[in-house]
């Protein structure tokens, strides 16, 4: 394991002697731009992806890469094993349009997708195994699993229109589609974590979490929430939601994930308050206004602010969200000098 | 009659389509001005569904519901409006930009618009430029409204502006954009007339727009 994320997982463990560090949540909608090539052809060449992924750790050497290595493909990867039409671009990660958007069809004819023969699912599996043999001669891994969530792959398949509102009008229903979708989340996730030789944790993705009421997510989302957690016990968990949801925070807190990366838009400090010292903060400089349009003074400044707010205590510096396409080297030099100059200080 | 008027209101904040069309309909029977049960029911009742989506009371899915139950009033109650000759609060061209399908910011926008008495014509998601220059020239709207939530398809809206401009239909319309990246300082930094955060300052931006 290279010693930025041995630093990383013993910050998550609570161990003593880290650091606090600097990472980033670094995915297919900026690693094609930033390389200046074609997203189709990252997708390729497992060449010019493994080529782009190592040069990232030459180039911000104390910089902390989450996931890692990550075969990466928007929001397809899942909602394709559900059927979803994808339609690829040469910019970006492939869109998705849903195969309906009527909930009796969903309730009728959902399947639980198989990882090793649905949609992308086995591709990204088998790109796995095949990088893994060549990551290992050179000490490195793959050691956290991705996946979205519930919501987020329920809503690429049926639409989000559909499942917001079938959470009020037909809970019954929607339910039952939701657990199907968890438990095809747990397989997916433990496929992943079956290809490699260390692996330490999951990467869960979910903004639409952030779009319910508390009494909603209380009513029908947090038992599958909880279950997915609970599944990876004594893991590293990580969870993703930069969408303003503080109303939610009290009860995140407890359900079971150790890492919150969450929305620029709420005081780390506030954030801090509203959940307590049982989960790590990551975050959280504004992923699109700073990271990919300020200055690398603005970001250092926005940074150095996070952590004096908090006193670089309970947080992992890094944006409020992912790194935003067209997010500059030098924004997250910044970002990483801030993190150096906190652990200088307090050294 | 206000009993019905009322419970139009309350059916709607609580998204309860079948309650709404029934009492819409009963309403009219009893010779209730459409244009009372426009403004004091399913105005009013999008009013305080805004409202409570402001106070955090509501979220997505309530406000989804209670749109879709103003909606299906609508239904109903437009053929009288039309009859009646009452007058719409304007007319808005609503779309998500090209290369971008996320449609849950639009239709809210859109549905909290209608609500509002505002006349819509959705372009749906993936719109591009030339398609609401073309919806310009051809519905006489007085706005256009672009909704983006990823990074990468905000220069979209930039692009869609200089569409309206090149096409020399740029005066005729405000254009106001929103979704979650973007900010008052990206709508002035392309040229855009005005920026709503949610869907309730959607309403109230159209609203000041179209007294300007």
């Amino acid at each position: 394991m290279d010693k930025n994320l041995d630093n990383f997982v013993r910050a998550v463990r609570r161990q003593s002697g880290h650091t606090v560090p600097a990472a980033f949540i670094v995915d297919s909608p900026w690693l094609p731009g930033y390389a200046n090539i074609d997203t189709l052809d990252y997708y390729l060449s497992e060449d010019t992806w493994l080529k782009i992924n190592l040069d990232l750790r030459e180039r911000f050497p104390t910089a902390t890469w989450i996931p890692g290595f990550w075969w990466e493909y928007g929001m397809a990867i899942e909602a394709s094993a559900y059927g979803s039409r994808l339609i690829f671009h040469h910019d970006q990660p492939p869109s998705v349009e849903p195969l309906s958007t009527d909930l009796q069809f969903w309730k009728e004819h959902i399947k639980a997708p198989n990882p090793e023969t649905d949609g992308l699912m086995p591709l990204v599996l088998r790109q796995m195994e095949r990088m893994d043999q060549r990551l290992e001669p050179m000490g490195l891994g793959q050691h956290f699993a991705s996946a979205r969530g519930m919501l987020t792959v329920t809503s690429w398949f049926m639409g989000v229109s559909t499942l917001m509102e079938s959470l009020i009008t037909e809970t019954e229903t929607i339910t039952l589609i939701l657990e199907i979708v968890t438990d095809s989340t747990i397989r997916w996730l433990d496929a992943q974590l079956a290809r490699m030789r260390e692996p330490l944790g999951i990467l869960l993705l979910d903004d639409l979490v952030g779009m319910i009421s508390k009494r909603q997510y209380l009513k029908t989302i947090d038992p599958l929430f909880r279950k997915i957690w609970d599944h990876y016990d004594g893991m590293i968990k990580i969870y993703h939601n930069d969408t303003p949801c503080e109303h939610l925070f009290p009860v995140l807190a407890d359900t079971g994930f150790n890492v919150f990366n969450f929305s620029h838009m709420t005081d780390i400090a506030a954030a801090q308050k509203l959940m307590g010292d049982q989960v790590l903060l990551m975050g959280n400089v504004a992923p699109r206004d700073l990271g990919a349009f300020g200055t690398p003074e603005e970001v250092y400044q926005a940074a150095w602010n996070c952590l004096e707010k908090v006193d670089g205590k309970g947080m992992i510096l890094s944006f409020g969200g992912g790194v935003s396409p067209n997010t500059p080297a030098e924004n997250i030099d910044a970002m990483c000098k801030a993190a150096d100059n906190w652990n200088n200080k307090t050294k | 009659m206000g009993d019905l008027i009322n419970t139009i209101k309350e059916a709607v904040i609580d998204g309860d389509a079948k309650t709404v069309s029934a009492n819409v309909t009963a309403a009219l029977e009893q010779g209730t001005d459409p244009e009372t049960i426009l403004n004091e029911a399913m105005i009013a009742g999008m009013a305080e569904v805004g409202q409570l989506f402001e106070d955090g009371e509501f979220f997505v899915p309530e406000m989804l519901v209670a749109a879709r139950a103003m909606t299906a009033g609508m239904q109903i109650l437009k053929p009288q409006l039309v009859q009646a000759d009452v007058k719409s609060a304007g007319k808005v061209i609503i779309g998500t930009v090209q290369g971008d399908l996320h449609d849950i910011g639009k239709n809210l926008v859109s549905m909290m618009l209608e609500g509002a008495s505002f006349d819509i014509v959705d372009l749906g998601a993936d719109v591009p430029p030339e398609k609401f220059v073309e919806a310009v020239k051809e519905q006489g709207a007085q706005i256009v409204a672009m909704s983006a939530l990823l990074t990468t398809t905000m220069p979209a809206m930039k692009n869609t502006i200089k569409a309206l401009e090149d096409a020399g239909v740029r005066s005729n319309v405000k254009v106001m954009v929103g979704g979650a990246p973007l900010s008052d300082h990206f709508s002035n930094e392309i040229g855009a007339d005005g920026y709503a955060s949610d869907a309730n300052k959607a309403v109230a931006l159209a609203k000041k727009l179209i007294a300007a």
